[in-house]
């Protein structure tokens, strides 16, 4: 700078002070200063705008311009340039607005001097520059500043943007989180969450209704509250290995069931999944768990029902057997197969001709086609089999009895099932009942007709002129009617005691005391005969009915007496024989034949009917003693021999030391 | 004087039917005891008829008949038989065996004579 002149523009229009600047410069002659006079505002401007200038001299009062405004239009044309406003001494107050607003500096006319003035000027333009240089690091900083708000205002924006999308997410989360809940809630398994130290930190709706547990009460506690005891260890285990496996989820108790423990302490069986998460970096098990109490008993009740049927099948009595519409057998029970001579898998798949005879009962041919079991085949009605007959697999045959049903699956027939049973005990029965009615009625007519003739002879007079007729028809009636009223009597009482209707009035009785009673009633009939009775026992006590063994006692001797001839003996003895007392009838009479030997002890079975006849039995009082024998646990037998004579034992328990039976 | 054979196992039965024909009709009465006895009493006695006893053990009076008819000496005499079986079927039965009448038992004694005269056309 010190070499270069400084440019100076002064802007005055008086002269004297012009000169008098000019010569105030020519002091400083070491200050090279290259000074312009304009003496108007308007050539002020004009210089500026095409000249550069250091420095601006400038008074105030110019003739075109006054005061301050003539600052301010130089200083706007000419902003970066210093101003060294020269004003006069009682100018004080405009000094001051021309400082602020943004003169350099002042100098006041007639108490400037030449270094004065120089100082004045090198501060101004030295003031100016660092002003510039200020305005200039000034500007550059609120350049930056600016930039930088931009930065921050951009930034700004961009967090913004950010919190909405948070926001939207946050909604969104709490949305899903919401359902979650909800569905966490409804649902009627129960969820449960543990963490790795198996504490329980989630517990559902469904949990509580489960385990009867409110979630409050449970959460924290450990998942031990939910297993019964004897699992606890082995399900901690488990979740400890699955914690180990790199699967994500994975059912539970596929191989043994688990329990869950309700709050009650009552168990339950379940059915559960388990899954793993990693949430902040801890494992999370959640287990999703079915009380399948009502599953298990339906399938229990459906199982013992199967077993049940199954049972039901092979214990039935009655033969059953499934068969198709090609009349093969499905299916047969071991009752079938059975009663058919056949195992039940040789059976199996079978046609059903197997069971039908080549003929019927009445020896025509078996047509198969007209079956009633083809029918119910066909046409899917149930028939009801009354009088059929079934072949064996050795070919015999024997009378059934059957149902046939339809198997019906939806609405279509597929087969029939036939139940049947063979009936040749049945009708042995009613063969064997009829044969009794036909007896009994046959017994219980023929002293009848023997009354009622000899009556309605008596009636007629006819006999009156006959009176040894007469007496003896009389004799004929009552002895018929004492036969009649025997025969009845002993009916009644066989039917009464077989059928357990009469109660056995059982007592301890000795063998001795029945013996001699039974001996003395005998007596009289024994002497009529000519037959010794010998009586021989040791004392026994008994647990018996006395009446009813008094009665099979007489029965046994009275029959003996009636068969022996005159001058024998009749032996009755008694003798214990381990837990029994047996009783011996023997006589000496004519014996019994080998094959009649159990049949006498059948009704109306003598050994020749006209013995009834001619002994005045009625048939019955062996069939009697042994009714009343059984009813006391005993038997009753007879041995043996033609022309010898026969034995009739009994045995009767012994009374026990209790004195119950 | 007609000459009657009843054949009945109960005694009774036979006495009744005895004196019955005695003192109504006034026959002469012969008995046997059972099919067979009475089997042999036919042949020798040569009855004018027979009155026979169906239910009776060892040889029925079906069975009697047969064998009465098997012998010629005793295929002529007729036979009617007391029965407490007087079913339709029964009576049809007997009658194409051969018999000549059915006489249903419990009987009347009073009435027996005229049932087995007016069977027999006496």
């Amino acid at each position: 700078m010190a070499d270069q002149p400084i440019k100076i523009l002064l802007v005055e229009d008086n002269p004297g002070d012009v000169r008098l600047l000019q010569e105030l410069l020519e002091e400083v002659a070491n200050a090279p200063f290259l000074l312009t006079v304009v003496e108007r505002l308007e050539g002020a401007l004009h210089y500026l705008a095409k000249e550069q200038v250091d420095l601006i001299l400038l008074d105030l009062s110019l003739p075109d311009s006054q005061g301050l405004e003539t600052f301010t239009k130089i200083h706007d044309h000419a902003v970066a340039i210093p101003i060294v406003v020269l004003t006069g001494l009682d100018h004080e107050t405009l000094t001051k607005q021309v400082i602020q607003a943004g003169a350099q500096d002042y100098l006041v006319k007639g108490q400037v001097d030449g270094p004065l003035l120089v100082r004045s000027m090198r501060y101004a333009i030295e003031r100016k520059r660092t002003e510039e240089t200020l305005r200039r690091v000034n500007d550059e900083l609120e350049l930056r500043v600016a930039e930088r708000t931009a930065e921050l205002i951009n930034i700004n924006s961009q967090l913004e943007l950010e919190l909405e999308e948070r926001k939207q997410i946050e909604e969104s989360l709490r949305v899903s989180q919401t359902r979650f809940a909800g569905i966490l809630e409804i649902a009627n398994d129960a969820i449960i969450s543990v963490d790795t130290h198996q504490r329980i930190t989630l517990f559902n709706q469904g949990a509580e209704k489960i385990f009867g547990y409110s979630t409050q009460e449970v959460l924290g506690q450990p998942l031990n509250l939910l297993l019964p005891g004897r699992f606890a260890s082995a399900h901690r285990q488990h979740v400890v290995d699955f914690t180990h496996t790199p699967g994500k989820a994975r059912k539970m108790g596929e191989r043994q069931e688990i329990f869950g423990r309700r709050k009650d302490g009552t168990e339950f069986p379940a059915e559960a999944s388990i899954s793993r998460l990693e949430v902040g970096g801890e494992q999370v098990f959640t287990a999703i768990l079915r009380d399948i109490s009502d599953r298990k008993q339906a399938e229990e009740a459906l199982e013992q029902l199967g077993r049940q049927n199954e049972l039901i099948l092979t214990s039935v009595g009655e033969g059953l057997c499934g068969v198709d519409l090609q009349g093969k057998t499905t299916f047969v029970n071991p009752a079938a197969a059975k009663l058919l001579g056949y195992s039940v898998e040789e059976l199996l798949g079978q046609s059903i001709e197997v069971l039908l005879p080549p003929y019927k009962t009445d020896g025509t041919a078996y047509d198969l086609t007209s079956s009633p079991l083809y029918a119910a085949l066909r046409r899917g009605l149930i028939h009801q089999g009354m009088d059929e007959i079934f072949q064996r697999k050795n070919g015999s045959i024997f009378p059934v009895e059957y149902i046939c049903t339809p198997i019906r699956e939806q609405k279509e027939i597929v087969g029939v099932v036939i139940a049947f049973k063979d009936i040749t005990e049945r009708q042995m029965v009613e063969r064997m009942k009829d044969e009794f009615v036909s007896v009994v009625s046959h017994e219980l007519r023929t002293p009848l007709t023997s009354i009622h003739g000899a009556l309605r002879m008596l009636a007629s007079g006819l006999l009156n002129n006959q009176p040894e007729k007469g007496k003896r028809l009389l004799e004929i009636a009552v002895d018929s009617t004492d036969r009649l009223a025997r025969l009845i009597n002993d009916i009644l009482d066989v039917e009464r005691i077989e059928s357990g209707k009469v109660t056995m009035n059982k007592k301890v009785c000795y063998t001795t005391d029945l013996m001699d009673r039974a001996a003395d009633v005998m007596q009289a009939m024994a002497e009529k005969g000519g037959v010794t009775l010998s009586a021989s026992a040791v004392s026994v006590p008994l647990w018996v009915d006395p009446d009813r063994i008094m009665q099979t006692l007489t029965n046994l001797l009275s029959n003996a007496i009636k068969f022996s001839p005159r001058g024998a003996t009749v032996w009755l003895k008694a003798e214990e024989q381990g837990e029994h007392v047996l009783f011996q009838v023997k006589d000496q009479g004519r014996g019994i034949p080998q094959d009649k030997l159990e049949s006498i002890f059948e009704r109306f079975q003598q050994v020749d009917t006209s013995d009834a006849r001619n002994h005045e039995g009625t048939g019955l009082g062996l069939a009697i003693c042994r009714s009343i024998v059984q009813q006391h646990d005993g038997q009753i037998w007879v041995e043996s021999t033609l022309g010898e004579g026969s034995t009739f034992y009994f045995t009767l328990p012994l009374a026990r030391p209790r004195g119950k039976k | 004087m007609k000459r009657i054979l009843v054949i009945d196992n109960e005694p009774y039965i036979q006495e009744v039917t005895q004196i019955s024909l005695e003192t109504v009709a006034g026959w002469e009465v012969l008995t046997a005891g059972s099919g067979q006895e009475g089997l042999v009493v036919a042949e020798r006695e040569q009855p004018d008829a027979i009155l026979l006893d169906v239910m009776m053990p060892d040889m029925d009076g079906p069975t009697t008949f047969q064998q009465l008819q098997k012998n010629p000496q005793t295929c002529q005499i007729p036979v009617i038989l007391l029965t407490a079986k007087v079913q339709d079927s029964d009576r049809r039965r007997y009658q194409e065996m051969g018999m000549t009448a059915t006489i249903a038992k419990p009987f009347d004694p009073l009435q027996l004579a005229n049932q087995v005269a007016e069977a027999l056309g006496w």
